[in-house]
């Protein structure tokens, strides 16, 4: 009874932290969008201005393209992962599927670890990205979503 | 000797020394303050910077006084007072510093100095080993792209990336605020109501916009520049990068801002006017030109649009393949699994790598396609559940730079005949000319603005007046692309002096026509079209159907139409017949014949000079 109720609490413990983890991912790249502005469109939202792409929106060094250091908030590490996957999406998602592309193979090269190699990296997040596109809910998820999906599939 | 008389003659001396020196700094500074550099540094124009932030400059009257700011730039050199991090010049205008070096005794200079941390830190400038300036084909989609786009990319040596999309990125653009007016924004951006500037992106974020959702082709023209030169060029992207510029979309706009930095390294202008107007296809003509007699471009790359890459691959693929897309796209994917059956493991994986790309392309075009993503969505699946595979590289055509062939501005002496009336001299002018059977010509495509050609008979006429002129010809059809997407067309608003009633007239008129290509290779190109005109004379409308033509032989282009001319207004039908030819006489020199019968006769011989 008592080894029971050590088991019991160490699967509750464990749940809590999975789902913590879990949560602290999802603000991970949450806080990365909202702080480093992934929310700006490339593009404009107005119809007649979008088809004009020679007009900028943020004049001057943006934190994550300035390239100043990997280690400040927006600029390089997983803020630049994430941004990637952010703007990039449909790229990403094309050449996942295929598992090679120019566009696979850069996130390869700014994501993964410095042991792991590049074949091993697409292969396993071509796994993980089958099971995301594979959940019922894909065909409804927005953009934001299903970059939040990839990009915690990564980290 | 005492030791006051000693003290005495050693002071003398040194303050004479100083003295002297002082009188040449006064004289080498005047000459300094007026250099090309400083000047093209402080981005003076007519004696005045063109930057509108006060903190570019560092004496108060730096953006009027070349002289000035020179000197408390070299003043802040030497200052025992400023602070050092990075709010001191030497870290905000490592550009200047980097000139002054090879000007002037600068002493312990370094290019970077210890205490100037985020320049520093800017890998940029560690890691970008070349330098290249980027043309972005005309986009006849909408008006204001239509003339082209450039900006410069950083080529980086960083070995950890697999390929380009991170190199860094220059762009000059207006500030428009979000949801503007279009009447609004293109009254500000002609008028120069909007403020503009560089901005650094990473290239991928190009690449997304041109490449991917406007389907415009590029090319790289990469630079071969020396290392001071390289250095010198980045330092001032650091120093300009951020700071604003009055925006004019005619002159003033990102072909004449790139034209401008290239000057800093180039040995002679790349402007050569931009008083009314200045296209970005001109940075890329005097680059041409230049590196007839030096080596200014070391390679020009073409980088073909999404939509070229998604037809190529296309045809990769074997006959039995491309039946059995066709046949899924045509039944709305309802038969794709019995349809994938019958095709080895590879196969599968070549269709559904196109279809991914296909549906991808069709939700580029309409994102609101909601029942396409679904499709992908699926199709994803099937695919993820198949094997890794290289997909097939398509072998893309290299496509011939537009500034390789004629300049856009026309001018040209005519001779023309129009029946019943006579013949007379034509002087001819066009302020941007892509002619179809131009060396420039976009394949058989056409935009031409304002062309303009006067004639003399007895007195000043107008023969001819096109504001614009726009012929697009939807040359890459497959069974899979939809019909809309089919459809080619044309238009031309202007004026043409005809014949009737053996009179002279100034027809106005607006011109439309749709219509679709018949055939098409690289020479050759034939197409139907429906035109239909709206006149200030009667008959105040027309319709003619029209068969076409148009033939490339490199030097010689020619073009013909054969239609019927019908009118709402009674029973009259007249054949209508055109034929024109241009043949190149050498770099920028053509000549032009043309002969047109509608209910008159025109023909004309005209000799153009493009610059």
């Amino acid at each position: 009874m008592f080894s029971k109720t050590i088991k019991l609490s160490v699967a509750a413990i464990t749940a809590v932290m999975l789902s913590t983890a879990q949560d602290s991912q999802a603000r991970e790249f949450a806080e990365i969008y909202t702080e480093c502005g992934l929310g700006a469109m490339i593009a404009p939202k107005h119809e007649a201005v979008a088809a004009v792409t020679n007009v900028t929106w943020d004049l001057g060094t943006t934190a994550i393209s300035s390239n100043i250091s990997s280690e400040d908030t927006c600029a390089g590490g997983k803020a630049k992962v994430a941004a990637f996957i952010n703007d990039s999406y449909e790229n990403i998602e094309k050449d996942l599927a295929s598992g090679e592309g120019k566009y696979l193979n850069t996130l390869a090269s700014i994501a993964k670890k410095d042991a792991e190699s590049k074949e091993n990296f697409i292969a396993n997040l071509r796994n993980d990205f089958s099971s995301i596109v594979a959940s019922a809910d894909y065909d409804n998820l927005t953009k934001y979503q299903k970059s939040q999906k990839l990009y915690n599939a990564i980290y | 000797m005492s030791i006051l008389k000693f003290l005495f003659i050693i002071s003398f001396f040194y303050f004479y020394t100083f003295a002297y020196e002082t009188q040449l700094e006064e004289t080498s500074l005047k000459k300094l303050a007026n250099n090309y550099t400083w000047n093209k540094l402080l981005h003076y124009k007519n004696k005045k910077s063109e930057i509108l932030d006060k903190d570019f400059f560092i004496s108060q009257n730096g953006n009027l006084d070349s002289q000035e700011e020179l000197k408390e730039t070299i003043e802040a050199y030497f200052s025992t007072t400023l602070k050092k991090d990075d709010s001191h010049p030497r870290c905000k205008f490592p550009a200047r510093y980097l000139w002054l070096s090879k000007q002037i005794n600068l002493p312990n200079y370094a290019e970077i100095p210890n205490y100037c941390k985020k320049l520093s830190k800017w890998s940029v400038y560690k890691d970008t080993e070349s330098i290249s300036v980027i043309l972005v084909s005309g986009y006849l989609g909408n008006p204001a792209s239509t003339f082209g786009h450039s900006f410069l990319k950083l080529n980086s040596n960083n070995q950890n990336l697999e390929n380009d999309l991170f190199d860094s990125s220059i762009n000059f653009g207006a500030l428009v605020p979000d949801s503007e007016p279009i009447i609004k924004y293109i009254f500000k951006g002609i008028f120069g109501g909007y403020e503009a500037g560089f901005s650094d992106k990473y290239f991928y974020t190009q690449d997304l916009i041109y490449s991917h959702t406007e389907f415009r082709d590029m090319w790289d023209y990469k630079l071969n520049i020396n290392e001071y030169e390289r250095k010198l060029l980045l330092f001032y992207f650091w120093e300009v990068v951020g700071k604003k510029f009055k925006y004019y979309f005619l002159n003033k706009n990102c072909g004449y801002r790139v034209s401008d930095a290239l000057e800093l390294i180039s040995n002679e202008p790349i402007i050569d006017s931009a008083n009314a107007w200045y296209a970005p296809i001109e940075t890329f003509h005097k680059l041409e030109s230049i590196s007839k007699n030096t080596s200014i471009i070391s390679d020009v790359k073409y980088i073909p649009s999404s939509q070229k890459r998604l037809y190529s691959r296309y045809l990769l693929l074997n006959s039995i393949e491309q039946n059995t897309i066709n046949s899924i796209i045509k039944h709305n994917y309802k038969n794709i699994k019995f349809n994938l059956k019958k095709h080895s493991i590879s196969e599968k994986i070549n269709i559904l790598d196109f279809l991914i790309e296909y549906e991808k392309y069709l939700l580029i075009k309409d994102p609101k396609l909601k029942d396409r993503e679904k499709i992908k969505n699926k199709l994803l699946l099937q695919r993820l559940a198949l094997p890794i595979k290289t997909p097939l590289k398509a072998q893309i055509k290299n496509k011939k730079s537009p500034a390789k062939g004629n300049k856009p501005i026309k001018v040209g002496l005519g001779l023309t005949h129009l029946s019943n009336i006579g013949s007379y001299p034509t002087l001819n002018f066009s302020v941007f000319a892509i002619e179809a059977l131009g060396d420039n010509s976009l394949e058989f495509d056409e935009l031409i603005v304002g062309d303009l050609s006067l004639a003399y008979k007895n007195e000043l006429l107008l023969n001819k007046f096109d504001l614009i002129k726009i012929k697009k010809l939807k040359k890459e059809t497959t069974p899979w692309d939809n019909s809309s997407s089919n459809i080619s067309w044309q238009l031309n608003i202007g004026s043409n002096l005809i014949e009737k009633d053996r009179k002279k007239h100034n027809d106005l008129f607006v011109k439309g026509a749709i219509g679709k290509v018949l055939f098409n290779n690289d020479n050759f190109i034939s197409y139907a079209f429906l035109n239909s005109t709206l006149h200030n004379n009667y008959p105040y409308v027309d319709i003619n159907p029209t068969l076409n033509f148009d033939i490339n032989l490199n030097e010689i282009k020619t073009s013909m139409s054969f239609g019927v001319m019908a009118n709402p207004y009674n029973q009259e039908r007249n054949e209508t017949l055109s034929l024109s030819t241009q043949y190149k006489i050498y770099d920028d020199f053509s000549i032009f014949i043309n002969y047109k019968k509608e209910k008159y006769d025109k023909s004309s011989l005209n000799l153009k000079w493009f610059f």
